[in-house]
């Protein structure tokens, strides 16, 4: 009878092992590689919206107001690429494709944020952001209270059920850059664990969790969840 | 197994130390339904202690008879049923052989042991097949990215046919131990825990001869036994410390199965404590019972009687408890059929049980006596009350 060796056992496992491991990382983007445009659109913690009508300067001043009130965030400056016209030159330009713009806004205090406070802010200037998102934070997760409304086993599972990335873009919201959520009832929590390298599209999770009927009071960042 | 033999296994595993944990919880279905004490969990509370004496005191005892189960069974054989003859006698016998893990010389005994090596020696395959259908790695814990899903999927498949042919079983039980090395690369190091008992048959595995596919293996070595005690006996020792580490998802499974919180082995450990912290007590008595099981196999102590009894848990969990979401418990249960009807079961108390053979061989009961209950009041002690005390201090998840 031939039988194996520690040599040979030790090796099996290595070569097992690393095959399996090195296989994760080459082809499981869930974990380990992060998408390469999340990393170079994202420099550092950065909220980029597209504020569904900002024509000119003088919406741009009201995007402003809103902002100061928020001391954990820094000056907003328009997307580059954007043209931002001046009132006299919005007063006389004629009709557009579109009236939105993109703006761009550093996180002074990554503790601090709260995305719902910001959104309430620049709805309280006028201003509706359509989209909302943040990146350049490696490794975070999304903290949502969702006030007092999740009573029973059914709110958790309705919450489930909208937190689930879905694959058919028929569906309003499909959450790709989310791995999983974790609905804490006690806490009336929702925590969003957001893929390693990936931005979080916080307007989408607002679309989603207003559909399912658990509009959020807050969302802040839990770095390194 | 020659002790070189040993060594490298000893080395092997040490590598699978988990290295930094880069993963964070899955979405679980165990959702805690009701807070929990928190505090309780904080500090050595007195209904905390009352259930950890408890579990010393009957650790103690296990021990302590143990240690004197020859004296005792001596006395019980040749004294108190004397007068016993014929077959009640042999069956008396019997008993004992099998309540002190020493041989049983029955035949059925031996036929149900060749089985249970085979079920053992194979049921892995059923679990990992399961895990395949379901989406997950080795078991539905270790859900599987859709992205890369297929190859972990047929990876488990093609180890399955290997251990049901029984064909490379060294090659087998690397890709088993190379599997956990990744397991703890790419998952979070608490649920790795729930794998530790898998590596029990891995012991088996690398040890077998390549050409196991031509042999009938149907008996377990008294090295591989013992390897395969001390897996068992950590494993569940690590698992039991675990639920009380992690007693937010412990709690989960009580919450959503409530009748497992009725359950008479387990309340015998939390009764008469504070019913304000019923939960957090029930978590304490579920996880020390666990510890009290793994400390008396890892070390040798009434093999056969925990065994038997493990394998009447998982069989209710299996059957009566949770159903078919269970069925992966299969291969502990395989694993504890093994071990209770092995006959080249041992224990590691050699030094102390010479100590005391030699002392009652000299007339010096008295002696013994002590040996044994300074022995087992010792090992007790440090088995139950310093990890307690540690767990009071870390911050739990």
């Amino acid at each position: 009878m031939k039988f194996s060796n520690a040599k040979q056992i030790v090796a099996m496992m290595l070569v097992w092992g690393l095959t399996l491991s090195v296989y994760d990382r080459l082809f499981n983007k869930h974990l380990f590689a992060p998408k390469a445009d999340a990393i170079t659109t994202f420099t550092k913690p950065q909220v980029r919206m597209w504020v569904n009508h900002l024509c000119c300067s003088g919406c741009f001043a009201n995007v402003n107001e809103a902002i100061k009130t928020l001391p954990w965030l820094g000056r907003p400056s328009v997307v580059k690429e954007e043209k931002l016209l001046s009132k006299k030159e919005a007063n006389s330009t004629e009709p557009r494709s579109s009236y939105g713009g993109g703006v761009i806004v550093d996180l002074q205090d990554v503790s601090k944020a709260d995305f719902v406070a910001m959104n309430d802010a620049l709805r309280k200037q006028g201003m509706g952001p359509g989209e909302i998102e943040f990146g350049g934070i490696p490794h975070f997760a999304l903290k949502i209270e969702v006030s007092r409304h999740l009573c029973c086993h059914s709110c958790v599972q309705a919450v489930q059920e909208a937190m689930t990335p879905k694959q058919d873009p028929k569906f309003i919201s499909t959450l790709q850059w989310l791995d999983s959520a974790r609905v804490d009832q006690v806490a009336k929590t929702i925590t969003a664990y957001v893929k390693v390298g990936y931005a979080a599209d916080v307007g989408e999770l607002m679309r989603a969790l207003d559909q399912a009927g658990f509009p959020p009071s807050s969302i802040r960042i839990a770095v390194g969840e | 197994m020659n002790k070189r033999w040993q060594g490298w296994l000893c080395a092997s595993l040490v590598l699978l130390l988990p290295a930094a944990a880069f993963a964070h919880e899955r979405f679980v279905k165990h959702d805690i339904l009701h807070p929990l004490h928190r505090d309780f969990f904080r500090r050595l509370d007195p209904n905390m202690l009352n259930i950890a004496w408890r579990v010393f005191a009957l650790m103690a005892l296990m021990l302590f008879i143990w240690f004197m189960r020859d004296t005792l069974d001596n006395f019980v054989e040749n004294r108190l049923l004397r007068k016993l003859q014929g077959k009640p006698k042999q069956w008396v016998h019997l008993l004992a052989c099998f309540l002190t893990d020493k041989p049983v010389d029955h035949p059925w005994f031996k036929m149900i042991g060749q089985w249970s090596v085979i079920f053992f020696l194979r049921s892995l395959a059923l679990v990992l097949i399961y895990s395949a259908t379901n989406d997950a790695l080795v078991m539905p814990s270790y859900p599987l990215e859709p992205s890369t899903a297929s190859i972990f999927k047929y990876a488990q498949v093609i180890m399955a046919v290997g251990i049901i042919t029984q064909m490379f079983l060294p090659f087998g039980g690397a890709t088993i131990l190379g599997t956990f090395m990744y397991l703890i690369y790419a998952y979070d190091w608490k649920i790795v825990v729930d794998v530790l008992p898998i590596l029990a048959v891995t012991v088996i595995y690398v040890s077998s001869p390549w050409d196991s596919s031509r042999r009938a293996i149907t008996e377990i070595t008294k090295p591989q036994m013992h390897w395969v005690r001390l897996v068992l006996g950590f494993s569940f020792f690590a698992l039991g410390w675990m639920k009380i580490y992690n007693h937010d998802l412990t709690v989960g499974v009580a919450d959503n199965y409530p009748a497992v919180m009725e359950d008479p082995m387990i309340k015998m450990f939390y009764a008469g404590t504070d019913p304000f912290y019923k939960r957090e007590c029930w978590i304490m008595g579920f996880a020390m019972a666990e510890v009290l099981a793994g400390v008396l196999v890892l070390l040798g102590s009434f093999n056969r009687l925990w065994c038997a009894m493990m394998v009447y848990i998982f069989s209710k969990l299996l059957l009566v408890d949770f159903g078919w979401a269970e069925i992966p418990h299969l291969y502990p249960i395989s694993a504890f059929l093994a071990v209770t009807f092995s006959n080249n079961l041992s224990d590691e108390f050699y030094r102390i049980e010479q100590m005391e053979t030699s002392k009652a061989r000299q007339g010096k009961t008295g002696l013994q006596i002590l040996i044994a209950l300074v022995a087992s009041v010792a090992l007790a002690a440090l088995a139950v009350f310093p990890i307690l005390y540690f767990l009071t201090l870390v911050p739990h998840p």
